[in-house]
């Protein structure tokens, strides 16, 4: 049993690379046997499924910090305050910007919805035109829906998308409407319709400005969230002043191989004001970084990327120990 | 057996606090040193707005993968870039691939767009000069999503606010990565850099790279800069003020941005590590004679 | 930069201030209230990384057409569209993807593994795509003449150049001679020597990487800075 299950572990392991694989080393567009072939036909959707399977972990992510932190708290543990602060700074966090994304897709469903009405009108009079259904019912719908919107800043547009509909609805009511008529009419309507929805639009994002969903989570991130993890970082080069006065002496050779280039380095960076030292300095500094740091690194990196790569191909096909296999499956 | 001077860590920490924080205070800046690469940078930009003058509709991706850790130097990179585009009135559309850039993408190009029209008296407007995309999940899946979609308002489908694409007038004519001219990524963040030139292109185009990176990987970007797997480098906040100083050659009404400052603390802040290597290396040398002395006697 | 008291921007500011003196409390020793502050961005960093992806991608583009609340419905009750079942392939991922949740239960543990094994199998596959399109130009250009002479540039450029391209070689090749270990070394031997001066000139890379990191350290650190100089303390001032 332990087998098998390794076995399908080991297959869709391989199944995923392989797509991927082939996608990037066949052509676009390629005959077999007379067929077209173009392998990356469904390439989005396919990566859209890879995302949405990446996104699945989220859920995770929660349950863990939860069970981790909950625990804490409810074992009275030390230091359990820090863990209510963590879930509470989530759940609030998490709340408002919920909260505020709701509102966000409210604001924009009230403006397509408006916007959906000019499309309402072209449809009805096409599907008259080509006899597919009775238009006048279908815009009484659209008057008893305009009419439910009613509100005092909406009232005036309301009242002209209201009658310009109306007259639309008696030019089709004249047995062998004139085209030309119908249509300019249609074209009137959809003007006050679209009159409406420039208003409800305005509406719409003042009362989003005014959400208090949208000031809190600004508030949350411009108070602590920027500022605390800007200050967090920011402590390292305290660090990095200390390690280079305790740790940069020059006790070898070698050392002082570090030494010059640092020292030319850092000051070929900055810019000295009247005190300048050199003119020079940023030319050495270029030069530095050119042909003697990127060579050197570029070394370093070629190494790097061949053993990325025969360890990427290791994992694909599964010849590497998997961190996630347990010892049971490797008995197995 | 350690003669001389031992300085306490926290006695260090002071030092750079008060050493740092002087210019700061009196507000000095001063002419930052001379950056080859934001000229590159500088020139690359020059060359798509001359591009632009042909009339195809395009946009400029600005990959802003920044994060509080990376702020203060990415930041300002993103800015004079922002300020660039927006002078020369080339659209833009902002995405990130790191959920913590979500409150800079919002704030930064308003902010700039509010100090540009105080300066010009011009206007420029959202969902039609510049696009907010916001955060995408997904990294390298996505970015190939991307590159090789064939109707990127299907990909996208909204903005951060949730705006349909069909209704931002600037994404009126963009259909694929071909209408893409360049990409400018900011990041200090390890991996981002590297996903966003391995797999933003396709078989038929490769937009020019444009990269401002933290001080950290400046050795690490010019190997790419050297090899023109991308065509303009910003270096850490050095880059940035170089660049400021660029715009306010050519715009003399410009106010200057907080590039220049930094550079001017920074500069300070340098020469105080310098002079600590110096003190410890002499102490080095002291306990060295010291105890070589110790042993004769 | 002028505050008014008790706006939303002065709250803004003041508290801003106070989570960076938190942070900065950590350089006088470890304490409470550091910790407390920790945990508080660690809280809202979670909160931000789990909401983001739902609201740009999850809900936009796969709940919404699933569910098919991106058709908007006319006054009469028709539809703009149809639904579109393709959009039913979704729950694919979305069940392949719920398998990490086996994870919690012992027994079914090995069914996480599934779907773990097969993003690691992506990766694997997508390496080969990345690796290419990264290294090749280097190699390429590592490939550069040791002797120019273009007629568009003067002599010493061209001198230069060539200098610099020789130079650049071999920085290169010693570095990569530092890390053959295929086969075995003669101590004083040529490649064991040109190792050593390899290892001498990644000490000088090493530099150059110390001397950017002190930049982009004290970087963060300024901006703070810049911040408690320019915003915070006036707001502070604000009050007296």
């Amino acid at each position: 049993m332990s087998q098998l299950k390794n076995k399908i572990i080991v297959f869709f392991t391989f199944i995923g690379g392989l797509y991927f694989f082939l996608e990037y080393i066949l052509p676009e567009k390629w005959q077999l046997i007379g067929y077209e072939i173009e392998f990356g036909k469904y390439h989005d959707q396919i990566t859209q499924g890879v995302i949405i399977l990446s996104l699945m972990t989220i859920g995770l992510g929660i349950i863990n910090i939860f069970m981790t932190h909950g625990a804490i708290i409810l074992k009275s543990r030390p230091h359990w305050i820090n863990s209510l602060v963590l879930l509470l700074s989530f759940l609030i966090t998490a709340f408002y910007l919920t909260s505020d994304f709701i509102a966000q897709e409210k604001k924009n469903y009230t403006i397509a919805r408006f916007e959906n009405l000019e499309l309402f009108v072209k449809t009805v009079v096409e599907d008259y035109e080509t006899k597919q259904s009775a238009p006048l019912p279908r815009l009484q719908a659209l008057i008893i829906s305009l009419e439910k919107e009613r509100s005092p800043e909406l009232n005036a547009a309301i009242n002209s998308s209201i009658s310009e509909t109306k007259i639309l609805m008696r030019e089709l009511e004249v047995n062998n409407a004139v085209k030309n008529n119908l249509h300019s009419q249609k074209e009137i309507l959809i003007v006050a319709l679209q009159g409406l929805t420039k208003q409800v639009a305005r509406l719409a994002q003042i009362n989003y400005e005014k959400d208090k969903a949208q000031l809190v989570s600004s508030f949350i991130k411009n108070s602590l969230f920027i500022p605390l993890g800007s200050a967090m970082f920011s402590l390292l080069a305290f660090y990095v002043v200390t390690a280079a006065y305790r740790s940069f002496r020059i006790k070898s050779w070698e050392a002082l191989a570090i030494m010059i280039p640092a020292l030319l380095i850092m000051l070929g960076q900055i810019p000295h004001g009247p005190a300048y030292i050199y003119s020079g300095l940023p030319d050495i500094r270029t030069w530095l970084l050119k042909n003697l740091s990127s060579p050197a690194f570029r070394a370093i990196f070629f190494g790097s990327a061949i053993a990325g790569l025969a360890m990427a191909v290791r994992m694909w096909l599964s010849l590497e120990k998997s961190p996630v296999q347990d010892d049971e499956q490797d008995r197995g | 057996m350690n003669y001389g001077l031992k300085l306490d860590s926290r006695l260090i920490f002071l030092l750079v606090f008060i050493v740092v924080a002087i210019p700061l205070v009196y507000d000095s800046s001063i002419k930052p040193a001379k950056m080859e690469t934001a000229n590159v940078t500088y020139q690359e930009l020059e060359k798509l707005a001359e591009n632009q003058k042909n009339g195809k509709p395009a946009l400029v991706l600005i990959a802003a993968d920044l994060a509080p850790s990376t702020q203060s130097e990415n930041e300002p990179q993103t800015s004079v870039l922002i300020e660039h585009l927006l002078r020369r009135r080339i659209p833009f559309g902002l995405i990130s691939l790191i959920p913590f850039a979500t409150p800079y993408l919002e704030q930064m190009p308003q902010e700039i767009v509010t100090k540009l029209a105080q300066e010009t008296g011009e206007t420029w407007e959202y969902g039609k000069d510049w696009v907010n995309f916001g955060y995408r999940p997904g990294s390298t899946i996505m970015i190939q999503k991307f590159a090789k979609s064939k109707d990127l308002h299907e990909f996208f489908k909204t903005d951060a606010q949730a705006i349909p694409m069909k209704k931002l007038e600037i994404m009126k004519g963009i259909k694929t990565i071909q209408d893409i001219p360049a990409l400018i990524e900011l990041t200090g963040t390890v991996g981002v850099f590297n996903v966003w030139l391995q797999f933003f292109r396709s078989d038929q185009h490769v937009p020019t790279l444009i990269h401002g990176c933290t001080a950290i990987t400046i050795p690490e970007a010019y190997n790419y800069f050297i090899t023109n797997q991308i065509s303009g480098l910003l270096e850490g906040v050095a880059g940035a003020a170089w660049y400021e100083e660029l715009l306010s050659e050519v715009y003399p009404a410009r106010k200057p941005g907080h590039a220049l400052k930094i550079m001017t603390a920074l500069s300070i802040g340098n020469i105080l590590i310098i002079v600590l290597i110096g003190i410890g290396n002499l102490q080095e040398l002291w306990n060295y004679w010291k105890n070589k002395r110790t042993r004769n006697f | 930069m002028n505050y008014t008291l008790f706006t939303l921007s002065w709250f803004e500011t003041i508290l801003a201030g106070i989570s960076v003196l938190a942070i900065y409390s950590f350089l006088y020793r470890e304490n409470k209230f550091y910790r407390l502050f920790e945990h508080l961005f660690i809280g809202i960093s979670t909160a931000i990384v789990t909401i983001e992806p739902i609201k740009t991608f999850f809900w936009q583009t796969t709940l919404k057409p699933l569910l098919g609340l991106d058709r908007l419905a006319f006054p009469d009750g028709t539809y703009v569209a149809d639904y579109d079942f393709n959009y039913l392939l979704f729950l694919i991922p979305i069940f392949f993807g719920s398998l990490y949740y086996s994870i919690l239960v012992p027994k079914y543990s090995w069914l996480a593994q599934i779907t773990i094994g097969f993003l690691l199998g992506i990766s694997g596959g997508m390496a080969f795509n990345a690796t290419m399109v990264e290294v090749t130009p280097q190699i390429i250009d590592s490939f550069r003449p040791l002797y120019i002479n273009l007629p568009e540039q003067s002599a010493r450029e061209n001198l230069i150049n060539s200098l610099n391209n020789i130079f650049f070689l071999i920085v290169l090749f010693s570095t990569s001679c530092y890390f053959f270990f295929t086969f075995k070394r003669k101590p004083n031997g040529v490649v064991e020597k040109i190792s050593t001066s390899g290892r001498w000139l990644m000490m000088g890379c090493f530099g150059a990487f110390f001397g950017t990191t002190i930049m982009a350290r004290l970087a963060l650190l300024i901006e703070r800075l810049q911040f408690m100089v320019d915003h915070w303390w006036v707001a502070v001032m604000a009050l007296f």
